[in-house]
């Protein structure tokens, strides 16, 4: 794994207090690579995320994205760097409950630049809610709110989509669904993916696997396409 | 399509208030009450001001007479039913009046509160000459002295009822009914715009007295015996009481202070209580839209986005809470200024950004300290899976 | 001695924020070396006020009649700086720097102007106000420690000042034009509230609202309608709200508003320029985000100049009103010549104006107590300009010629702008004077 990596996450570490979650990660993921992060609960992986996500200072390392160092930013450069360059995805469908479907992707253009209901429209036929535009995020399943979430993290065309478990809510059915429709949509724009999970089920649509133990990198396999990828 | 971005940013206000109706419409309406307040306070008091002493001026007197049971100030700023009090016996002080060099005029007046489609209004009875004297200042369209079963009305009330000249007006007094013809509208720039002016004979027939007057208005000259003539007139009618110019200002002029001084505290006390109340539900608020804007913040928004948002919210209420408060308090201020005073204030928009400051102060100072909260939100919260 | 100097700080204090912040105020490193034509045209109005304070010859008197009258001008210039930037904002698209304009002159000159006019004049109004203290206090002493408590105070200010943008330049860099622009407009008015002279700027409204006028009572009567029959009058009232005194102003200042909206709103919905195919939505969609604010922000000039433009008219259309220039009194030449009034009838403190005929000519007189109890008595004229008269504004005189303020301590003493001090006697309660001097000075000062 010689070559530049589009992500490239140096000796990076995090201590809370006495508790290290972190302990000198090293991590380079090649531009349009899915992948996972696995391992059991409080191995890391929730931080590991927030760290690459700018959402948290390390104690120490760099995380450098498109070959910037996050951490150098500014507050603010750093929140433009976040409209623009990564997308987010939760286990709880975060959607305000006042805005419909479409607002939700709206508001995302609208802190990045511009709001363009055309354009939004687009992002939700194309995860399939071409009907459920105008509903509001209590009149949908849960699979149906993780798609809006799906549209709104990549209404921006990041090139960074961080997802923190985002099947961890669904049943299996729903799961695949919006599964597939995660790597139909990756083969598609060839973004980068950082997928955290604990479910090796799910671990299998990635194309590369890091195994996460007490804040350590302990495996880092690529993953066999006869194995998974069920279409 | 002016600005689409604020357009959007008002859409999502809207909806956002829209989602919580109930808690939205409390703090609408104690924020109406505070700008409506604050307009009652801030026009209030200037338009008392202006009646001060309003009725002497006018007819360049400097003394004014009533019976001592009389409790008011004077019609100025009239302060009770006058047709219940005592009243003064013309004969007696007439011939006083005459004999005295010092009396340059008398001016007998009898003041009756009546009532037009049940709200109070105010009948002036005059003498015709000492009208004259007064009324050559004014101007009157129409004829200028009424006679029996006629009324001159004052411009102010006659633009109040929108009646014309020629139009027959009922009015009750007391348990009685009778009509009246007005056959002319007087502009003095003073306190009879706010009356109906009116024979004085023909006003105490109907109140069913005779040979009698609320009060008299005289002017006494050269100014510097006022005093003097202060104490022999009290020395020979003790019943009587008598003010100044300066005096019936002082009195009207404290009762205003006292009626400014209550309005300013429970305008301050309503503000107070707004401001905690805004305070308390910004608080609860953002407390219960915590996931909201950990979520806003995860995906690019900074602090003042966030904070303007709810900023923004805050202002959207106030604007309309001002628009109403503003109407609201010039309707509180008529109904007190009529009930009370019996005066008419004149509408003007200029105190319309007065019911803006206050409920826009308000709405700011209150929320900045629970909007600091804000702040505190850590973005990665959201992925913490609570 | 303390009033000279705190006088002379005050403005410099003034000055030098108004000047730190005009440089601030610019973007980028370009045009903040426009900004020195900002200091030029201050230190130019400065400079002349200085000097030609200093040379107290009637000369030089008439020359600041003159430039009063320029003063008015400038004040005009207000109004043009009003549609200049408005024109500026409208060349200012897709450009982001002020020299990449093409009529460079047109914007050097309207820098310089501006120079002149919020800040040179200060300066000049500085010299006046410190002039009058020398002529109280017959020494020449205040003038020049003022000025050199003004010089010394900006030299080290602008020193300070220099040294700090070097060291705080990231710092300052970050504090945005719209931040600065507010105190700058603080300071902009505090400036214009000291120089402006009463009654002039009405005037100039009343200018711009008989323009008006003339051009709406043209269009309506030769174009849309023969003759006035068709209208109502009720339409005519409506017409005339946009001149009358009260609502005047407000409507002229609306109409330059709409001016400045008209821009806005042309430039805002400009055609976007073409966006190259490669681009994704969400780029393109930054794109405009940027290309529309750097639109708005390029209007700002128009909205500054407009608030600008609006507190000052409203300042001196305020202040104007309370100029207070009464009716002349007719006097009688009695037999022995001489005039008289009632002593008594200055006991208001306020100025008062008499006249009387004597040889067919008619003669004006001015007469004032002063604070300190004494009479002035004087010609309603001075030496250099026409006899228009003087009204009375608060603590000082103006000259309704040119617009000069004098004291009304210094009324009563002879020279230059003050009016013409006349010889009285106080007999019996009355001032008198001798028709036939008066008549004379009268004569050689207007012939």
């Amino acid at each position: 794994m010689k070559r530049k990596g589009y992500l490239e996450i140096i000796r990076l570490s995090k201590e809370y207090g006495e508790v290290k979650a972190l302990r000198e990660v090293k991590l380079t993921v090649p531009q349009g690579q899915w992948l996972t992060v696995m391992g059991p609960s409080g191995s890391g992986k929730t931080t590991l995320l927030s760290l690459i996500a700018g959402l948290i200072k390390p104690t120490r390392g760099k995380v450098k994205i498109g070959g910037v160092d996050i951490f150098s930013l500014s507050d603010n450069q750093l929140l433009q760097f976040r409209r623009e360059k990564i997308g987010l995805i939760f286990q709880q469908h975060h959607l305000i409950p006042y805005l419909t479907a479409l607002e939700n992707v709206m508001l995302a253009q609208f802190i990045h630049s511009l709001p363009d209901e055309a354009e939004a429209i687009d992002s939700l036929i194309k995860v399939g809610l071409a009907d459920k535009i105008n509903r509001y995020p209590r009149e949908l399943s849960g699979g149906e709110q993780q798609r809006v979430c799906i549209a709104r993290a990549l209404i921006n065309n990041p090139g960074l989509l961080l997802a923190d478990e985002p099947t961890g809510n669904l049943d299996r059915k729903n799961s695949e669904l919006v599964l597939n429709l995660l790597s139909k949509l990756h083969q598609e724009s060839n973004f980068t993916i950082v997928l955290v999970t604990h479910d090796p089920w799910v671990a299998r649509w990635g194309e590369r696997i890091v195994q996460l133990e007490d804040g350590k990198v302990v495996d880092d396999f690529l993953v066999q396409k006869s194995r998974g990828r069920k279409r | 399509m002016i600005v689409e971005r604020l357009r959007w940013l008002l859409k999502v206000t809207f909806k956002s208030l829209a989602r919580k109706k109930s808690r939205t419409f409390l703090l609408m309406i104690s924020l109406t009450l505070a700008s409506a307040l604050s307009t009652v306070f801030l026009v209030f008091p200037r338009g008392a001001r202006m009646g001060l002493g309003r009725e002497l001026r006018a007819y360049g007197a400097n003394l004014i007479v009533s019976p001592f049971s009389q409790e008011a100030g004077s019609a100025g700023l009239s302060l009770g039913l006058v047709a219940d009090s005592g009243f003064l016996n013309i004969k007696a002080l007439k011939k006083y009046f005459k004999q005295n060099p010092l009396v340059k005029e008398a001016n007998f007046q009898l003041l009756a509160r009546g009532y037009y489609q049940s709200q109070p209004v105010t009948f002036l009875g005059t003498e015709r000459e000492a009208f004259q004297n007064a009324s050559q200042f004014w101007k009157i369209e129409g004829r200028s002295w009424p006679e029996k079963g006629e009324v001159l009305a004052g411009s102010q009330i006659a633009k109040r009822f929108g009646w014309k000249i020629g139009q027959q007006v009922g009015f009750e007094m007391g348990k009685k009914k009778f009509n009246l013809k007005i056959v002319g509208i007087a502009e003095s720039g003073s306190f009879e715009e706010s009356t109906l002016l009116l024979d004085r004979e023909a006003l105490s027939s109907w109140l069913g007295v005779n040979d009698v007057a609320s009060q008299v208005l005289l002017r006494v000259e050269p100014t510097s015996k006022i005093d003097f003539f202060e104490k022999e007139l009290k020395n020979d009618f003790p019943e009587l009481k008598i003010l100044t110019l300066q005096q019936v200002v002082k009195r009207e002029e404290n009762i205003v202070i006292k009626v400014e001084m209550l309005l300013f505290l429970v305008t301050i006390f309503v503000m107070v209580a707004t401001s905690i109340s805004v305070a308390n539900t910004t608080s609860i608020t953002v407390v219960e839209r915590w996931r909201e804007i950990g979520l806003l913040k995860s995906i690019g928004g900074s602090n003042a986005f966030v904070t303007g948002l709810f900023l923004l919210e805050a202002c959207f209420l106030a604007f309309f809470a001002s628009l109403a408060g503003f109407f609201l308090g010039w309707v509180l201020t008529e109904a007190f200024a009529l009930s009370v005073f019996s005066l008419w204030v004149p509408f003007d928009w200029w105190s319309m950004p007065t019911s803006f400051l206050a409920s826009f102060s308000i709405v700011l100072v209150s929320s900045i300290w629970p909007l600091r909260l804000i702040f505190r939100v850590e973005p990665a919260l959201v992925l913490k899976g609570q | 001695m303390k009033e000279t100097i705190t006088l002379a700080l005050s403005r410099a204090f003034e000055f030098c924020l108004l000047l730190s912040f005009s440089y601030l105020y610019f973007k980028n490193q370009r045009d903040r070396r426009l900004f020195f034509l900002l200091a030029l045209g201050a230190s130019f109005g400065f400079l002349l006020g200085f000097l030609l304070n200093l040379l107290q010859m009637p000369f030089a008197y008439q020359l600041k009649a003159w430039l009063t009258k320029a003063e008015l001008i400038f004040r005009g210039g207000l109004l043009i700086l009003v549609f200049l930037s408005s024109l500026i904002a409208e060349m200012l698209e897709g450009r982001e720097r002020l020299d990449q304009l093409k009529p460079r002159f047109l914007i050097y000159s309207l820098l310089f102007m501006t120079g002149v006019v919020f800040v040179g004049f200060e300066g000049f109004d500085l010299c006046l106000k410190l002039q009058s203290q020398s002529f109280l206090k017959m020494t020449d002493y205040p003038y020049y420690l003022g000025a050199a408590v003004f010089l010394g105070f900006s030299f080290l200010w602008l020193l300070a000042f220099r040294l700090v943008v070097i060291y705080l330049f990231e710092f300052l860099e970050r504090v945005q034009a719209p931040v600065l622009t507010f105190p700058v407009l603080v300071y902009l008015i505090v400036g214009l509230r000291s120089f402006f002279r009463p009654e002039l700027f009405s005037s100039l409204e009343v200018i711009a609202a008989r323009l008006l006028h003339d051009c709406v009572h043209w269009l309506i009567v030769f174009l849309v309608f023969p003759d006035h029959p068709f209208l109502r009058e009720s339409f005519w009232k409506l017409v005339a709200l946009a001149f009358r005194k009260e609502t005047g102003l407000i409507f002229n200042l609306l109409l330059v508003l709409a001016l400045g909206l008209w821009v806005f709103m042309r430039t805002y919905f400009l055609p976007y320029p073409p966006f190259s195919e490669a681009k994704s939505p969400a780029e393109r969609r930054k794109f405009k985000a940027e290309l529309r604010s750097r639109r708005i922000y390029s209007t700002r000039f128009i909205f500054v100049s407009w608030i600008l433009f609006s507190l000052a008219a409203y300042n001196s259309y305020s202040s104007g009103k309370s100029l207070y220039f009464p009716e002349p009194k007719l006097l009688v030449v009695d037999r022995q010549g001489k005039v008289s009034f009632f002593s008594g009838e200055l006991d208001d403190l306020m100025e008062h104006r008499y006249s009387f005929n004597y040889r067919d000519q008619t003669v004006r007189l001015l007469a004032i107590r002063k604070p300190d109890g004494k009479t002035a008595v004087c010609l309603d004229d001075c030496l250099i300009c026409p006899p228009d008269g003087y009204a009375q504004l608060g603590k000082d005189l103006f000259c309704l010629y040119c617009g000069t303020p004098i004291p009304i301590d210094t009324v009563g003493s002879p020279g230059g702008c003050n009016p013409i001090p006349l010889k009285f006697k106080i007999k019996k309660g009355k001032i008198v004077l001798e028709a036939n001097s008066a008549f004379r000075e009268w004569v050689k000062n207007n012939r």
